[in-house]
């Protein structure tokens, strides 16, 4: 293979990696934020302790984190097909991607929400604010920084977990390694394609926390 | 005027009961300052969360003018507590908001414009004295500026009641001293009744109008402060009030007699007079002086020889000059 070729391939491969990847953290973070916020407020210390919804929600949130995401994968091969209409394809990877990414930040959440300094949310309650005002007012705006260093984490996640769908017939970089440099035993486009991906974990990460600093007003810049 | 009607607060942890507050009725007038002391573990915190219901008491009821804020839903009561306003040690101030969002946060909540509420803010910040300091974000104001920002921002709903949950106790002497006079200054001026929690008697002596002593959950005394610190009565209020001096010496042979000054007999050299004319060998035990509601008076602590005669000479003199006394029994503290 020539190097325009491997280039080209190692090129569309990332841009499609990218678009998986950063559809699913955008999906999952759709679900998982409003989870993760009914995880923190139905703690039996939270703002509205509810002990059974928090412990269903707990045990849904806990077993499907345990299951290996190749299992996960493969187990949800019929799902993936009722909502994307096929199971190979960037597309039918996000689906699982989101379904295993979704408990994943849900915890990441409740724990960002936790780091809010609990004076914060009494200030809050002693001035006359509702539940629903103390999440959108107090509680993400206050966790911002966190969830976005959360956000990071996901994201580098879900970029792994992507990867590992190429086994599956899923598109993007972890097709490649595994097509080129796993069937075809081309070490040498497996090796370009980590090195792809480093580099996109690095980008982000960088970015990220550049977000989460820049936007800290706690930090005295 | 806050009322609190027997009430009472346990905490229930696994198998452990905590009796937080028991019984406790206490009126609270319009346009005072009230304070609240007690040593730590007393229930001070337990007590002000009770008058705006952050804690729920176990039994009893907390009214608020005449509404009775235990009867309540959520809705109502969330209304209500527009009307006390609260600060706290930590000051409690929103991190990712500037001065200004901070004292427009209450205003958002109750659903005022923005453009008024930010007025409004800008009004109050420039009354705590932070005209200058509107954009800045708490990570970059001292201890004594947060304290203001809340403040300003708990008078931001136009309250007729402040609660202050040791606002001054994470602040240093002269940042206290400051933070006093602000809060002295919106009672004269705004009318608002202010209720004060704290642990440390300077506190008290220099802003309130009444104060109730706390201690173990119940409410031991109670009076305007000239009366509390005239005549303590009990034994937590005397430790609190008397010169920390006194504390050191364990072994009295005499018997104890403090002195307050008023003011009024201060051209007279009453221990001069004591030991000239009444021939009494009196020891200095103790002394200080404090600003009790704005007045200065000063304290003594005497131990006088066991001899009736000799004392009944010294009342009789004391009672000429019409300098207050009392005898103290307090043994071995």
């Amino acid at each position: 293979m020539e190097f325009s070729q491997l280039l080209s391939l190692l090129g569309s491969g990332a841009l499609e990696t990218l678009y998986m990847v950063i559809l699913s953290t955008a999906c999952s973070y759709l679900v998982g934020i409003p989870l993760g916020v009914l995880l923190f407020i139905t703690d039996k210390k939270g703002i509205c302790p509810c002990r059974i919804l928090n412990w269903i929600l707990g045990v849904i949130v806990n077993l499907t984190r345990s299951i290996p995401f190749i299992i996960l994968l493969i187990a949800i091969l019929p799902f993936t097909r009722l909502v994307a209409g096929t199971t190979i394809g960037t597309n039918a990877t996000v689906v699982p991607l989101v379904v295993a990414a979704i408990p994943f930040i849900a915890r990441m959440v409740e724990s960002s929400l936790k780091e809010v300094d609990y004076g914060v949310i009494e200030a809050a309650q002693a001035m006359g604010s509702g539940n629903f005002q103390i999440i959108w007012k107090v509680l993400l705006p206050e966790a911002r920084p966190s969830l976005f260093v959360g956000c990071t984490i996901a994201f580098a996640t879900l970029l792994g977990y992507s990867a590992m769908a190429g086994f599956t017939g899923g598109g993007g970089l972890g097709a490649i390694a595994i097509n080129y440099g796993y069937y075809r035993y081309k070490a040498g486009i497996m090796w370009a394609t980590v090195l792809v991906l480093v580099l996109i974990v690095q980008v982000f990460q960088e970015l990220g926390m550049f977000i989460a600093n820049k936007t800290d007003k706690r930090i005295r810049n | 005027m806050i009322r609190l009607e027997q009430v009472s607060k346990t905490f229930v942890q696994k198998d452990k009961q905590t009796e937080a507050l028991k019984n406790v009725s206490l009126t609270i007038e319009d346009g005072s300052i009230f304070g609240i002391i007690g040593s730590s573990g007393a229930g001070k915190s337990t007590l002000v969360r009770c008058l705006n219901l952050l804690e729920r008491p176990t039994e009893g009821k907390v009214y608020i003018d005449d509404t009775e804020l235990t009867a309540l839903g959520s809705a109502d009561l969330r209304t209500e507590r527009r009307k006390i306003g609260m600060v706290f040690q930590q000051f409690n101030l929103l991190a990712q908001r500037n001065a200004l969002k901070n004292v427009c946060y209450p205003l958002e909540i109750a659903g005022v414009g923005a453009r008024q509420a930010k007025e409004r803010a800008k009004e109050l910040l420039k009354m705590v004295g932070l005209e200058d300091r509107m954009y800045h974000y708490p990570a970059q104001l001292s201890g004594g500026q947060k304290q203001r920002v809340a403040i300003a921002r708990a008078l931001a709903t136009e309250p007729k009641y402040l609660l202050c949950d040791e606002a001054t106790s994470a602040l240093d002497p002269n940042t206290t001293n400051s933070i006093l006079e602000l809060l002295k200054e919106i009672n004269e001026r705004l009318g608002v009744t202010i209720i004060v929690i704290t642990h440390e008697m300077r506190v008290v002596e220099k802003i309130c109008t009444h104060v109730a002593v706390l201690n173990e959950g119940e409410i031991i005394e109670e009076g305007s402060i000239q009366d509390v610190f005239l005549s303590p009565k009990t034994k937590v209020a005397q430790e609190m009030i008397y010169p920390k001096q006194k504390f050191e010496k364990q072994d009295h042979s005499g018997r104890l007699f403090r002195l307050v000054f008023g003011g009024q007999a201060s051209s007279e050299p009453v221990l001069a007079n004591l030991v000239l004319h009444c021939q009494i060998p009196v020891n200095i035990l103790g002394a200080g002086t404090e600003d009790i509601g704005g007045r200065a008076y000063g304290q003594m602590l005497l131990e006088f020889p066991d001899n009736e005669e000799l004392i009944t000479r010294a009342k009789k003199y004391l009672d000429e000059i019409q300098v207050h006394y009392e005898e103290e029994f307090i043994d071995g503290i």
